[in-house]
């Protein structure tokens, strides 16, 4: 099993969110983020006043999925979230040890 | 429609009463004790699963004869399942227990005879009575608000919240309870009936008591059952099952939205009753320190801080004085005598529809500091919606939504708040607004639209500019509130759903505004709005999404494109006509291409040269091809070059006018956003009569075979004899890079003496930075060249590093440098 951890442009989530349902994925967990890589934060200079926007917002999806749907979870939001400007962001993939279903006690690939 | 829950309580409590007793009277000594039911249990208010509360009062029963007497009670109780507790006291004892604990000598006050001897039960009255705990009057009634204040604090209030605790909310049931404590210590009274003989509630209050009273019970009822326990808070899973229980029918609102109206609905009144009652109480015990009346003008007067009117008959003469009385809570921050409550809720009929005789005063409300505390005293007491019908269809309606945590009227009260505060927390734009009463308006009429069956915003902006114009309010006045209405989930919308990062959607948004004062009374109305929806709705995070397309916005409209008042018309109107004329003249496949015309293009070329040009760019399909269009104008040529963008490319097209002698008095240079370069040039040939046209597109095609070395052609040109001017001005040139105009794009602005390929090796400094040309303006004024080059690095940023701004400055000085 996979953890996929993907952060995305906000405006970018409906569009990613349908195209994982299409692929048919059925649980995800948002979050949001804020953040900042390679683009950096910048000023804003509003009538005179400076402000200094150090984070920028973002979304990050964590998508848990049995290893062999990995490829095409990446695929997936690599095509959808990718605008090719700067700050489209990046996706980490995480091996997972073990997933528990609290209610059932069911564990493994039948508790994803 | 009537509930029976007091009846249903006092069912439950005597069919309990009764397996009590009977389980206590068949132990043989019963007498020696007499058993007291204590609390809600006292109260004969018992649901399923509520708490039974006693007392066994004893003078000399031994320790094992009370256990012995408990066993044979408690353990067949608790088998069947009753949260019985108990204490076993002395008379003495109770009372000094009393005097411990606040709360338990409120129940001692709900204290109710079942069993026993009656004598301790009838000894403890008349020591409860003696005993300071309740002779010292003012005490025990400033325990009571002071827990109240507490309770409320904790709880929030039941006529507002989506998932209310009907207990101990405000407007709950506690409310209730505590109200008739202190009437059974202040005023001796023991009942509701009571009550109204000593004056402290109205004939009115009564009725509608005992049926938020019924109400509630049942309510109670069910929740306890449905829930299996001992629950006291409507969350949103049960309201459903709860509204059917109740044979709620589906009418324009959902069963549970009408239960919840209905909900919210009894505890404004038990509230709004019960707190004019405490303040009463507090009235006759003295506890308020202004004995005389104040004046506050010719009509009302400050009586104990409260306001009342100073002759009560005069309402009847001029209605609009219950608003007036309003404005003034509003102004002074002081609440409604009980007598004004009374007058006003007695005369609710003379209250008249907004009109233009009310429109100063009320827009006085709504400018004033408490106006919130205002507004709400009007819904609780059913005059706002006869002042304005149309809140009618809001009143009471909780919203099912994730973030919505009031109901709706509400909420309209609390954006105006919230609105308020914005003076200080947004200040530099709050500043800029020129009409605040139209701030205050939209805020509290942005939801007026919610209940019905059409889109709330849409429906809502009708409902607000037909109220405004009653209200007397100009034509404009009126159509600016229609629109925030209307638009009023647009910003936040925008921002989370588009990329910012796009020239287009910003332009596109602020062109819909059309002007400035639009986008500030939108920015500030999405901010109080999110902050009155609940704490989940307003967050850093989204803060600074609506933040960067607000001030994108700003600047286009202020700084930018959409800067003369005119150009937002004008361009709604050039799109029109192409919209209009493209597939008429050149076919349907045509009109879908014109999303790639960028705004900025549209706004400053013709709509005849831009047909053109789509016809023209239908046959740009690689890099290689390029199409040249040339027309006279006097004595100079129009020339437009169309190509697909790549970098280089205008560094190589000046630098091919630079080697035919063609003098470039002006260009502009475009990038579409299908990535075709649209470049228009002015140009003067050097001789009349040149006709050699075709050779720009031979020679761009030598170069891009790399046949041709352009750069060592433009350094061998040589004015022609007679065309070089001398200096007539001497300027120096100026470099200047400037990031404060676009959110999108660095301009670089350049004004240099003119000589015969200067753009070319500006150009070519340009590209040597990896900077992309995404647009240009160039103009010619006498021997002087002023340009503008809108530039991104190959990321599509800005540039920001200083030292890479110098260098570029410096580059560029160097190649102006004669």
């Amino acid at each position: 099993m996979k953890k996929i951890e993907a952060i995305i442009k906000p405006f970018k989530l409906d569009e990613v969110k349908s195209a994982l349902h299409s692929i048919g994925i059925k649980g995800m967990t948002i979050t949001e983020v804020k953040g900042f890589g390679r683009q950096r934060g910048h000023k804003e200079i509003y009538r005179g006043a400076e402000y200094e926007v150090d984070f920028i917002p973002k979304i990050k999806m964590e998508i848990v999925v049995e290893s062999s749907l990995a490829d095409a979870v990446v695929d997936t939001i690599m095509k959808v979230a990718k605008t090719g400007k700067i700050g489209d962001g990046k996706i980490f993939i995480i091996p997972l040890e073990q997933v528990i279903r609290i209610r059932t006690g069911e564990s493994g690939v039948d508790a994803i | 429609m009537s509930y029976n829950g007091i009846t249903l309580a006092e069912d439950l409590t005597r069919q309990t009463d009764e397996i009590i007793i009977r389980l206590f009277e068949n132990h043989p000594s019963f007498q020696d004790w007499g058993l007291i039911a204590l609390g809600g249990y006292g109260r004969k208010e018992l649901c399923p699963f509520s708490d039974l509360d006693l007392l066994l009062l004893t003078q000399k029963a031994t320790q094992s004869q009370t256990e012995n007497l408990l066993r044979s009670i408690m353990y067949p109780l608790w088998d069947k399942k009753f949260n019985v507790s108990y204490s076993v006291r002395k008379i003495k004892e109770a009372l000094n227990d009393a005097r411990k604990d606040f709360f338990f000598s409120t129940s001692l006050l709900d204290a109710r005879f079942l069993c026993g001897d009656y004598r301790f039960f009838k000894d403890l009255q008349k020591a409860l009575i003696k005993d300071r705990v309740f002779r010292n009057k003012k005490k025990f009634f400033a325990n009571i608000t002071l827990h109240n204040k507490k309770r409320h604090a904790a709880f929030g209030d039941v006529s507002y919240i989506q998932e209310p605790d009907l207990k101990e909310g405000k407007g709950g049931l506690r409310d209730f309870h505590s109200m008739m404590w202190a009437a059974k210590i202040v005023c001796k009274a023991n009942d509701l009936s009571e009550l109204e003989s000593a004056g402290i509630i109205s004939h009115t209050d009564h009725k509608e008591l005992l049926s938020a009273l019924n109400f509630l019970l049942k309510v109670r009822a069910l929740l306890h059952t449905i829930s299996a326990r001992k629950n006291d808070r409507i969350y949103l899973e049960y309201q459903d099952t709860i509204a059917h229980s109740l044979h709620i029918k589906e009418g324009v609102l959902t069963p549970s939205e009408l239960f919840m109206r209905e909900s919210h609905h009894n505890a404004l009144i038990l509230k709004s009753v019960s707190s004019a009652a405490i303040t009463a109480m507090a009235h006759s015990l003295g506890i308020d320190k202004n004995k005389t009346n104040k004046r506050i003008d010719s009509h009302f007067e400050l009586k104990s801080d409260q306001i009342i009117f100073s002759k009560n008959h005069e309402i009847d003469k001029d209605p609009d004085l219950i608003l007036k009385a309003f404005a003034h809570m509003a102004t002074l921050g002081k609440p409604l005598h009980p007598s004004a409550r009374s007058l006003i809720r007695d005369n609710l009929s003379l209250v008249r529809i907004a009109c233009s005789s009310t429109r100063d005063v009320f827009l006085q409300l709504l400018r004033a500091k408490e106006a919130q505390e205002a507004l709400t005293a009007m819904i609780e007491m059913g005059v706002l919606e006869r002042f304005i019908p149309e809140f009618k269809g809001i009143k009471g309606r909780t919203q099912f939504g994730v973030y919505h945590t009031l109901t709706i009227d509400l909420h309209s009260i609390l954006t105006l708040h919230e609105m308020k505060s914005l003076e200080k927390e947004e200040s530099e734009t709050f500043s800029q607004i020129k009409d605040k009463e139209l701030l205050y308006l939209t805020a509290l009429l942005h939801d007026i639209g919610k209940g019905g069956k059409e889109k709330h915003s849409s429906h809502g902006a009708d409902l607000a500019y037909k109220i405004v114009i009653r209200l007397g309010l100009s034509e404009d006045r009126a159509e600016f509130i229609r629109f925030i209405v209307k638009k009023h989930l647009a910003l936040a919308q925008i921002a989370l759903t588009r990329d910012l990062s796009e020239e287009r959607v910003i332009i596109e948004f602020a062109q819909m505004l059309g002007d400035t004062q639009k986008l500030l009374h939108l920015y500030l109305l999405t901010i109080a709005d999110s902050k009155a929806t609940g704490p989940g709705a307003w967050t850093d995070w989204k803060a600074a999404l609506i933040r960067e397309l607000f001030r994108k916005t700003l600047n286009i409209l202020q700084k930018g494109l959409l800067k003369e008042p005119g150009n937002a018309t004008h361009l709604a109107k050039k799109w029109q006509e192409l919209l209009h004329r493209v597939p008429d003249e050149l076919g349907k496949k045509f009109a879908g291409r014109l999303w790639a015309l960028p705004q900025i293009y549209v706004l400053l070329i013709d709509s005849a040269d831009i047909i053109t040009h789509l016809k023209l760019s239908v046959k740009i399909r690689s890099l290689s091809d390029i199409e040249i269009h040339v027309t006279q104008e006097g004595d100079h040529f129009i020339l437009t070059i169309i190509a697909m963008d790549r970098p280089g490319l205008f560094a190589t097209l000046t630098g091919i006018m630079a080697i035919n002698h063609l003098d470039i008095l002006s260009a502009k240079i475009f990038t579409w956003l299908d990535n075709t370069a649209v470049d228009v040039f002015e140009v003067m040939p050097a001789w009349k009569g040149f006709t050699e046209w075709n050779k720009i597109a031979d020679q761009f095609n030598l170069i891009s075979l790399d046949k041709l070395d352009i750069d060592g052609r433009v350094l061998v040109t040589k004015p022609l004899q007679g065309t070089q001017r001398t200096m007539i001005r001497k300027k120096h040139p100026s470099v200047i890079i400037n990031n404060e105009r676009s959110d999108f794009f660095t301009l670089i602005e350049i004004s240099a003496p003119h000589r015969i390929g200067i753009l070319f090796h500006i150009a070519k400094v340009i590209n040597s930075f990896c900077l992309n040309i995404h647009r240009a303006f160039v103009s010619r004024d006498g021997d002087f060249c002023d340009n503008v080059f809108y530039v991104v690095d190959e990321l599509g940023e800005k540039i920001e590093d200083e030292s890479q701004k110098t260098q570029i400055i410096k580059a560029i000085h160097d190649i102006l440098a004669p």
